[in-house]
C-alpha cells in the first residue's frame, strides 16, 4: 500500500495541482472515461429533447405508445409495456452483476471477476436480443394494416400501410418510427459495444493479464461505461415508452 | 517529481477486506437492487392500470403521473450514478467536474419549454 500514501497525502491546492500526483485522485483512463460519458450524456439528451419537441409539435398524430408496444414473446396476449419493463429489469440486473464484478476486482478476486463479468455479458446479450425482437415486431406490424395517405414518388397515394419504415408507419406520425429507430438504435449500439468491451476485459481477466498487472482497474472502467448504458436506458424507458 | 508517474500507481482500490466488510458491501448492493427493481415494477404497473388511454391524456391525473414518472426516473438515475458508478466515493473536485456541466442540460430543457413555441411559429412563418 505504499502508493496509497502518495495519493491521499496532498491536501493543499498547491500540493494537489503542483504536479507529480493526480488532482482528482483518479488515473488518466478512468478520468477520460468519465469525460467521455459526460459528452455521451449530452448526445443522448439532445436526442431526447428533440423527441420531446417533435411530440409536442405533432401531438395530434403521435400514437399512444402503450398501444404500440404490447407484444410479448411466445404469446399473443395484450400486455402493454410489460416486455419493455422486463428489458429494463434485465439491464438493471446486469448492472448489478457489474457492480459485483468491480467489487470482486477491488479484492483481486479473479474467480469472482470472471463469474460476475460473464453474467453481465449474458445479460447484455439478452437485452440486445430483446431489442432485435422488438425491432422485428415493430417493423413487421400487425396483421391488419391501416389505410393512410403516403408520399410515393412525389405523389400522395392512399394505400394500406403495414408495420414501419423510415418513410411511413401504421402507428402514427413518421417521426415516431424515426425516433424509435434512432434512439433505441443508438442505445442498442452502445449496449452492443459495451458487450464487446466487457468480453475483451473478461478474456483478459480469464487468461490472467489483469492478475499479472496487479489490479483490476480495467473492470472498473468498462463498468462505468456499462452503468452509463443502463442509466441512459432508464431515461429512454421513461421518455419514449412511459410518457 | 519531474518525471511522469506510472498511471497504475494511482489506482487506489482497497485490496484487503474482512469478510464482514464484504458482507456489508454485498448487502448494500442488494438493497439498492431491490429498490431500483421495485421502482421499475411500480412504473410498469401504473402504466398498465392507469394508462394514458384510460385516464385521458389531458386529465390532471395523467399530468400527475407524468411528473411522478420523471421524479422516479431522476431518483433511479441518482442511485445508479452515486452508488453503482461510485461517484459518491470520488473526490469532491471530480464530482463537481462531472455534475456541474449537467446544468447546461437543464438550460436546454428550459429554452425548449419557454422558447419552443416561438421557434415553432418562426418555422411555420417560413414554410407559409
Amino acid at each position: 500500500m505504499a502508493h496509497q500514501a502518495t495519493i491521499n497525502a496532498p491536501t493543499t491546492t498547491k500540493e494537489l495541482w503542483g504536479g507529480g500526483t493526480s488532482p482528482f485522485g483518479a488515473s488518466y483512463g478512468k478520468l477520460m472515461m468519465w469525460f467521455f460519458l459526460l459528452s455521451d450524456a449530452f448526445s443522448f439528451s439532445t436526442l431526447l429533447v428533440s423527441l420531446g419537441y417533435a411530440r409536442y409539435v405533432h401531438h395530434a398524430s403521435w400514437p399512444v405508445v402503450e398501444s404500440v408496444f404490447y407484444h410479448f414473446p411466445f404469446t399473443h396476449a395484450h400486455l402493454p409495456l410489460l416486455y419493455v419493463g422486463l428489458m429494463t429489469f434485465i439491464l438493471i440486473v446486469s448492472s448489478v452483476t457489474m457492480v459485483l464484478a468491480v467489487d470482486a476486482g477491488h479484492t483481486n478476486d479473479k474467480k469472482g471477476v470472471v463469474f460476475w463479468l460473464g453474467l453481465t455479458i449474458i445479460g447484455g446479450l439478452i437485452f440486445v436480443g430483446s431489442q432485435a425482437w422488438e425491432w422485428y415486431t415493430f417493423i413487421v406490424g400487425n396483421e391488419t394494416g391501416v389505410i393512410k395517405d403516403v408520399l410515393v414518388d412525389g405523389v400522395v397515394v392512399s394505400q394500406e400501410v403495414k408495420g414501419a419504415n423510415l418513410q411511413y408507419n401504421e402507428y402514427g406520425h413518421t417521426l415516431f418510427a424515426n425516433f424509435f429507430f434512432f434512439i433505441t438504435g443508438f442505445h442498442g449500439f452502445h449496449v452492443f459495444s459495451g458487450v464487446v468491451l466487457n468480453f475483451i476485459i473478461w478474456l483478459q481477466a480469464l487468461d490472467g493479464t489483469l492478475e499479472r498487472r496487479g489490479h483490476y482497474e480495467m473492470v472498473e472502467k468498462v463498468g462505468l461505461y456499462w452503468h452509463f448504458v443502463d442509466l441512459v436506458w432508464v431515461f429512454v424507458f421513461t421518455f419514449f415508452y412511459l410518457l | 517529481m519531474e518525471q511522469e508517474i506510472d498511471q497504475s500507481l494511482l489506482y487506489s482500490a482497497p485490496h484487503a477486506r474482512t469478510p464482514e466488510q464484504t458482507k456489508k458491501v454485498r448487502n448494500k448492493i442488494l438493497r439498492i437492487t431491490l429498490f431500483l427493481s421495485a421502482i421499475t415494477i411500480f412504473e410498469v404497473w401504473v402504466g398498465m392500470v392507469y394508462s394514458k388511454t384510460h385516464v385521458g391524456a389531458t386529465s390532471s391525473t395523467w399530468q400527475m403521473i407524468k411528473m411522478m414518472y420523471i421524479v422516479l426516473t431522476l431518483i433511479k438515475a441518482g442511485f445508479i450514478v452515486y452508488y453503482f458508478m461510485h461517484l459518491g466515493d470520488e473526490r469532491k473536485n471530480l464530482r463537481t467536474t462531472i455534475l456541474l456541466p449537467i446544468v447546461l442540460l437543464v438550460y436546454l430543457i428550459f429554452i425548449c419549454l419557454f422558447e419552443g413555441e416561438n421557434i415553432l411559429q418562426y418555422v411555420r412563418d417560413i414554410l407559409n
